[in-house]
C-alpha cells in the first residue's frame, strides 16, 4: 500500500495535485456548512449580542457590568462553580474508588454488575432523576419520612433541604458517580499488576506504590475525568430546572429565565452570561491541557 | 502471582454503599408511584395510560431520535470517509467542530439558535426541524468518535483501492465495502445518539416547548402538577433508559474499542 501511494505521488504532476486537493475540500462542504449554521453562527450571534443593548441595539458593556456586579447574577455564577467543583471532586474521588474496588473484586459478577449499574444510572439524568429524588427525599419522600419516623432525623422532611444547595449536590452526584466509574475504568485496567509486583519486590510499601507509580500513571485520566465531570455539572439545566426552579440560583437557570420567561426578556444579559460561561469552560479546558502537558513530560 | 494481596481499603463496603445510593432512589420512586397513604394503588399509571398526550409525546421523541440518528449518519459517515481517504490534514478542523458541543452547554446554544431561526430565511423555531438539527449538533461528538474509531481500525485505503480496481465507484465502495466493515461502530454511535436525543430536555423546552411536545417535556409538564404521576413517569423513563443502555452495552461488546458513554444533562 505504501508503494502504491509513493508511485501516485511521483506520477502526479504538482499542479494537478493542488487542483485535486482543492477539489477534495469541496467534499467537506456539507459538514462545514452544518457546523457553521448550528455551531459557529449561534455562538457568533451570542457574542455580538452580549455587547448590544437589548432595546436600542447599540454597543454597550452594561450587559457584562450587570452580569459581573449584580449580586443576583454573580451568586448564580458562584453557585454554578461551587456545585460543579464539589460534585466533580466528590465524583472523581469516590467514583475512582468505586471503580477500583469493583475491578479488584475477585467475583466477576461484582465487576460486571457495577459496570452495568453505572451504564444505566449514568444515562438516567435530567427531569426524571429530579422527580425520583423528590419521591425519595422530598418533604413526603419515602426516605425522608422513614428517617423522620424511625430515627427522628427531619433533615429532609420538614425543611425540604432537597431544594437547597446540598440537596442539589446529592442529585448531581447521582449521575456523576456512575459517569466517573465508566470514564476511569479503562485507565484503571491499564494499571498492570506487574508494576505493583515489581514495586513490592523492591520493597515498596502500598503507600509508596500509589504515591510514586499508581497515581502518577493515572493522573492524566483522573484530570480529564474531573474536567469532564465539571463541564457536565456546569452546563446541566434539566435536573435543576425540574428539581428546584426558583429555589436554587444557577447560571443556566438564569439564562433560561431571561430568554423564556418570568423576568422581562433581556437577551443581551442572557448573551453576556452565556459568553462568560463559555469563557470559564474554555479556561478550564486550557488549564487541563497545560496540566496534562506537564504530567506527560514527567511520565516520559 | 496471586499472593500479592491487592490493596482494597473497605472495597466491599464502598461497593455496597454505591449500590445503595444508586438503587434506593429507584426503589423509593417505584414505591412512591404505587402507594397512596398506606394503600397500594396503580391510579397514577392508569391516569397516564389514559392520557393520549403521553403516547403522542413518546411518538414524537422516537421519531425525533430516529431522524437525528439518520441525519447524523448522513452528515458524519461520508465526511469522515472522505477525510480519511483524501484529506487527512482536515482532521483537526473536524475535531474542533466536534469538541465545541462538549464545551458549549445546550442551554447556551439555545440562545443563539432562537435568535437565528425565529425569523429570517429559516423560521424553524417551534418546529421539530430545529430539534433534529440541534440534536445532530449536540450529539455530534458521540457519532463522530464512534465512526472515527471504527474507520481507524480498518485499512480504508487498501479496501478502497481494491474495490476501485474492480471498477467500483465511491458510492458503491462506501455502501458495499466500508459500511459493512464498520457496522458495529455505526450501531454503537447510532445508539448513543438515539439515547441522548430521547432524553434531551433543555433544547426541546426552550426551542419548541408545548408546540410539539417531546417525552421529556411531557414528563416535566405533567410531573409538576402531580407528584405521584411524576414518580410514575420517572419509573417509565428509567425503564426506557434501562432498555436503551442494555442495548448500547450489548452492541459495545460486539464492537471492541467503542465508547458507551453519552452525556444527558
Amino acid at each position: 500500500m505504501a508503494v502504491i501511494s509513493v508511485e501516485q505521488k511521483i506520477n502526479l504532476k504538482p499542479k494537478q495535485g493542488i487542483v485535486k486537493k482543492n477539489l477534495a475540500w469541496l467534499g467537506l462542504l456539507p459538514f462545514i456548512l452544518f457546523c457553521g449554521a448550528f455551531e459557529l453562527l449561534p455562538m457568533g450571534f451570542m457574542l455580538v449580542g452580549s455587547f448590544l443593548d437589548t432595546k436600542k441595539g447599540t454597543f454597550t458593556l452594561s450587559n457584562y457590568q450587570d452580569a459581573l456586579t449584580k449580586p443576583f447574577y454573580l451568586n448564580a455564577f458562584l453557585n454554578s462553580i461551587y456545585v460543579s467543583l464539589i460534585t466533580a471532586g466528590v465524583g472523581t474521588i469516590l467514583g475512582g474508588l468505586i471503580a477500583y474496588s469493583a475491578l479488584t473484586s475477585r467475583r466477576s459478577w461484582v465487576r460486571s454488575g457495577v459496570i452495568t449499574l453505572s451504564n444505566v444510572t449514568a444515562n438516567f439524568a435530567g427531569v426524571p432523576l429530579a422527580f425520583a429524588f423528590v419521591a425519595t427525599l422530598g418533604s413526603t419522600g419515602l426516605v425522608s419520612v422513614f428517617l423522620e419516623k424511625s430515627m427522628g432525623i427531619d433533615f429532609f422532611s420538614k425543611e425540604s433541604n432537597l431544594y437547597k444547595f446540598g440537596g442539589l449536590c446529592l442529585v448531581y452526584i447521582y449521575f456523576q458517580l456512575p459517569l466517573m466509574v465508566l470514564l476511569i475504568t479503562p485507565a484503571l485496567k491499564g494499571l498492570r499488576r506487574e508494576w505493583h509486583e515489581a514495586a513490592a519486590s523492591l520493597g515498596a510499601s502500598i503507600w509508596q506504590y500509589w504515591r510514586h507509580i499508581g497515581l502518577p500513571v493515572l493522573f492524566p485520566a483522573l484530570a480529564a475525568s474531573f474536567v469532564l465531570l465539571m463541564a457536565n455539572a456546569f452546563g446541566a439545566y434539566a435536573t435543576v430546572y425540574a428539581l428546584a426552579q426558583g429555589y436554587i440560583n444557577l447560571t443556566p437557570i438564569q439564562i433560561g429565565f431571561l430568554i423564556n420567561g418570568d423576568v422581562a426578556l433581556n437577551t443581551g444579559l442572557a448573551n453576556a452570561l452565556a459568553t462568560l460561561m463559555i469563557v470559564l469552560m474554555a479556561g478550564m479546558l486550557f488549564a487541563y491541557q497545560q496540566l496534562n502537558k506537564r504530567s506527560r513530560r514527567w511520565i516520559r | 502471582m496471586r499472593k500479592i494481596t491487592q490493596f482494597r481499603p473497605g472495597g466491599s463496603l464502598v461497593l455496597v454503599l454505591f449500590a445503595v445510593y444508586m438503587l434506593v432512589p429507584l426503589l423509593a420512586t417505584l414505591n412512591f408511584s404505587l402507594t397512596l397513604g398506606e394503600n397500594y394503588t396503580t391510579v397514577a399509571y392508569e391516569k397516564l395510560l389514559r392520557n393520549e398526550a403521553l403516547f403522542e409525546a413518546l411518538w414524537h421523541s422516537l421519531l425525533l431520535a430516529t431522524l437525528t440518528v439518520l441525519g447524523s449518519l448522513i452528515l458524519t459517515l461520508p465526511t469522515l470517509y472522505w477525510v480519511q481517504l483524501k484529506l487527512p490534514q482536515a482532521k483537526p478542523l473536524l475535531e474542533f467542530f466536534t469538541l465545541l458541543p462538549f464545551i458549549v452547554p445546550p442551554i447556551v446554544m439555545a440562545l443563539g439558535l432562537i435568535r437565528i431561526y425565529s425569523s429570517g430565511p429559516f423560521p424553524i423555531t417551534g418546529t421539530p426541524q430545529i430539534l433534529v438539527f440541534s440534536y445532530m449538533m449536540v450529539s455530534l461528538p458521540f457519532m463522530f468518535r464512534a465512526i472515527d474509531n471504527a474507520l481507524q481500525s480498518i485499512d480504508t485505503h487498501t479496501l478502497t483501492e481494491a474495490a476501485q480496481s474492480l471498477g467500483a465507484g465511491t458510492f458503491t465502495t462506501l455502501r458495499y465495502i466500508i459500511i459493512p466493515n464498520i457496522l458495529p461502530g455505526i450501531v454503537s454511535g447510532s445508539l448513543l445518539v438515539f439515547s441522548s436525543a430521547l432524553a434531551e430536555f433543555a433544547l426541546a423546552n426552550l426551542l419548541v416547548g408545548s408546540a410539539w411536545t417531546t417525552f421529556p417535556v411531557f414528563v416535566s409538564n405533567v410531573g409538576r402538577a402531580d407528584g405521584r404521576q411524576a414518580a410514575a413517569l420517572a419509573v417509565i423513563s428509567f425503564v426506557i433508559t434501562w432498555l436503551v443502555s442494555i442495548t448500547i452495552l450489548w452492541s459495545a461488546n460486539r464492537a471492541p474499542g467503542q465508547n458507551n458513554i453519552s452525556l444527558n444533562r
